[in-house]
C-alpha cells in the first residue's frame, strides 16, 4: 500500500513537473511570440517604405510571380539589341530605279542660234549591295508600353549595276550633219555614304514567357544617292566622244559638259523603302520557364500572364504559375 | 496572405503539446530553433535597414509566392532520400516566407535504409531554410536548396497501436544525425524564373534583300540578395549589357 502511495506520488510530482515544464514552456513561447511580433511591425513599417516593395504588395500580392525590370536596364537592352541588330544587316537591295535627264541643246550659227537637238541621259539602277552601319541609338520612354527610338545608320561601302543609256535626237537641221545615236552601256556606281535617322518605337507586350519588345517602325523611304565608279565614268565619256567624232556632232555633245551634269543628277539621287524586314521581335532575358525540375522529377507548368506594367521606373511583369502535369524520373 | 503566420502555428504548437498530442507540429526543439531563426532574420533585417534598402532594386527584382514554391515540392511528392543510415520518406511540405526566413518543413516516414521499413519506423518532420543559391548556367533558371535546421522525430501511433519497439532506437539515433545530412532531402528545386546570360537576336533574310546573322547580346546576371518577407521570396538580382569586361560596372 505504502509503495503503491509513493509510486502515486512520484507519479503526481512527475506530472506537476511535467505540467510546469509545460506551462514554463509556455510562458517562454509567448513571450518569445510577443518579441517576435514587435520585431515584425518594425520591420514592416520598414519595408513598406520600399516604394517597389508597396507597389508589387499592393498591386502583385495575388500572383506568383513578379519579375521587376529597372527602365534603366531595359533601355540600355533595347539601345544594344537596335545598335547590334543593324550594325551588321547586308543589303542587297532589287531596286530598278531609273533616273532620267534630258536637255535641249542649241548652237550658234552664222544664221543664229539653232536648236541642234535633245539629248537623253537615262539610268536603271538595278541592284544595290552594301552594309549598314548604325551609330548610338537615342532611347527614350514613350508611355503606353512603349521606347521611342531614333537610330542614326550610315550605308557603308555600298555599291550597285546599272544601265546607263544615252540619246541623241538630232533636229531636222542639225540632223544633216549629225546624226541621231543610242549609246547602252552596263556601269557600276556606289552609294555615297550618307547618315539616315530611322526613327520607330519599340513596344513591351507580354510574350507566352515574357516580356517582348515588339518593334513598330512606320514605311519610311530614305534618299540614296549614287556616283558612278571612275572607270565607269570613263566608259561613258568614251563612248559620247566616239559618237561626237564619228558623226561629227562636236558643236552639239561635248562630254565635259554634259558628264558633270549626268553626276550631278546622280547625287541628287532617289528614293527608296527600307525593307521592313530588318526588324524583329525579341524576347527580354527574363521570364518564366514551363518546366522545371524539382528533385528528379520534371514539374510541367501551366504559366497564365497577368500583368504587365510600364511605369516612369520599371517594367512589371506577373505571372500565375501552378504545376500541370508530373513526370517520374 | 501568407499561408500561416509564425504565432498561431507556435501557440497551436503550445497547445499540442500539452495536451500530449505530437506529429502535426514542431516540437519544442523545432520550435525554439525556428524562432531562433525568425528573431534572427528580423534583427538582422533592422540592422540592415540602417544601411540602405532591405531589398534592393536596381537592375532586376524577381518576386516568388511561397504558394508557388510548396505547389512545386508537393509535385514532386512522393519521394525517397537516404540520409546517412536512414531511409526517409517525404510525403508532404509546407512552406512559409516570413520574417527574413524561408521556412521549409517536409514531414514524412524514417526507417532504417539497411532494414525492411515495417522493422522500425518514425514519422518525421525536418525543418529548414530555402536558400537560393544561383542561377542555372544551362538554363537561366533560379536554384534553390534547403539547409536543415532542426529535425522532430516521433513515434507513430496508429489506433493504439506503437511502431515496433525498435523504433524508440531509431528515434533517439535520428536525433543525433548531424543536421546537414538531411540537406538531401531537398537539394535540387528549381524556381521556373529564368534569367537569361545572353539575349538571342534570330538571323534576318535573305527575303526581302535584307541579310542579318542571328547575334547575341551578353549578360552579366548575378543573385545579389534574397529575403523572405510577406509570403514572398524577394530575389534581387544585378544584371549588366554586355560581356566581363565591357559590362557597366
Amino acid at each position: 500500500m505504502a509503495r503503491g502511495l509513493g509510486a502515486a506520488v512520484a507519479c503526481a510530482c512527475l506530472c506537476a513537473c511535467a505540467a510546469g515544464e509545460r506551462a514554463q514552456r509556455g510562458a517562454d513561447v509567448a513571450s518569445g511570440e510577443r518579441a517576435l511580433e514587435s520585431l515584425r511591425r518594425r520591420v514592416d513599417e520598414r519595408i513598406l517604405r520600399e516604394p517597389h516593395v508597396k507597389e508589387v504588395l499592393e498591386r502583385s500580392a495575388q500572383n506568383d510571380v513578379v519579375v521587376g525590370l529597372r527602365s534603366a536596364l531595359v533601355e540600355d537592352l533595347v539601345q544594344e539589341v537596335a545598335g547590334r541588330y543593324l550594325d551588321h544587316v547586308e543589303l542587297d537591295l532589287d531596286l530598278q530605279r531609273a533616273v532620267e535627264e534630258r536637255r535641249v541643246v542649241e548652237v550658234a550659227t552664222p544664221l543664229g542660234s539653232v536648236t541642234a537637238g535633245e539629248w537623253r541621259f537615262h539610268l536603271v539602277v538595278h541592284r544595290v549591295r552594301g552594309a549598314l552601319r548604325t551609330r548610338v541609338p537615342d532611347v527614350r520612354p514613350a508611355g503606353d508600353n512603349r521606347l521611342a527610338l531614333r537610330i542614326p545608320v550610315v550605308l557603308e561601302g555600298a555599291e550597285g549595276n546599272a544601265t546607263a543609256h544615252f540619246e541623241w535626237d538630232a533636229r531636222a537641221l542639225a540632223g544633216l550633219v549629225c546624226r541621231d545615236f543610242a549609246v547602252t552601256r552596263r556601269v557600276r556606281g556606289r552609294v555615297l555614304s550618307d547618315e539616315y535617322a530611322l526613327d520607330g518605337q519599340f513596344e513591351l507586350f507580354a510574350g507566352p514567357q515574357g516580356v517582348r519588345v515588339r518593334p513598330l517602325f512606320p514605311h519610311q523611304r530614305f534618299r540614296l544617292r549614287m556616283d558612278l565608279l571612275e572607270d565607269s565614268w570613263a566608259e561613258v565619256r568614251r563612248a559620247l566622244e566616239e559618237q561626237d567624232q564619228i558623226l561629227k556632232c562636236g558643236l552639239a555633245i561635248d562630254p565635259a559638259e554634259i558628264l558633270p551634269k549626268l553626276r550631278a543628277l546622280l547625287r541628287k539621287g532617289f528614293d527608296v523603302p527600307l525593307p521592313r524586314s530588318l526588324f524583329r521581335a525579341v524576347d527580354l532575358p527574363a521570364g518564366i520557364r514551363q518546366s522545371v525540375s524539382v528533385e528528379d522529377r520534371q514539374v510541367d507548368l501551366s504559366v497564365r500572364t497577368e500583368e504587365l506594367r510600364v511605369t516612369g521606373e520599371a517594367v512589371w511583369y506577373a505571372a500565375s504559375v501552378r504545376s500541370r502535369l508530373r513526370s517520374d524520373p | 496572405m501568407p499561408a500561416f503566420r509564425t504565432a498561431p502555428w507556435l501557440c497551436a504548437a503550445v497547445v499540442c503539446v500539452g495536451a500530449g498530442c505530437r506529429g502535426a507540429l514542431p516540437p519544442p526543439a523545432a520550435d525554439a530553433a525556428v524562432l531562433q531563426r525568425q528573431r534572427d532574420g528580423l534583427q538582422s533585417l533592422l540592422e540592415e535597414a540602417d544601411r540602405g534598402p532591405l531589398v534592393p532594386f536596381d537592375r532586376v527584382l524577381v518576386v516568388v509566392d511561397q504558394a508557388l514554391v510548396q505547389d512545386l515540392l508537393s509535385s514532386a511528392i512522393p519521394y525517397e532520400r537516404v540520409v546517412s543510415r536512414y531511409r526517409v520518406r517525404v510525403t508532404a511540405a509546407a512552406v512559409r516566407f516570413e520574417d527574413g526566413f524561408a521556412l521549409v518543413r517536409l514531414d514524412g516516414r524514417a526507417s532504417l535504409a539497411a532494414s525492411p521499413e515495417a522493422a522500425a519506423f518514425a514519422d518525421i518532420s525536418v525543418f529548414g531554410g530555402l536558400e537560393v543559391t544561383d542561377l542555372d548556367p544551362d538554363s537561366g533558371l533560379l536554384r534553390g536548396e534547403v539547409r536543415a535546421i532542426a529535425v522532430d522525430a516521433r513515434r507513430v501511433t496508429v489506433l493504439g497501436v506503437g511502431a515496433p519497439e525498435d523504433t524508440e532506437t531509431l528515434i533517439e539515433q535520428l536525433g543525433t544525425e548531424r543536421l546537414d545530412a538531411f540537406g538531401v532531402l531537398a537539394s535540387r528545386l528549381q524556381i521556373p524564373v529564368r534569367l537569361e546570360r545572353a539575349v538571342t537576336l534570330p538571323a534576318v533574310g535573305p527575303d526581302g534583300g535584307v541579310r542579318i546573322a542571328a547575334a547575341s547580346i551578353p549578360l552579366q546576371v548575378g543573385i545579389r540578395q534574397v529575403r523572405a518577407l510577406r509570403g514572398k521570396l524577394w530575389v534581387s538580382i544585378d544584371a549588366a549589357v554586355g560581356s566581363p569586361a565591357s559590362a557597366a560596372p
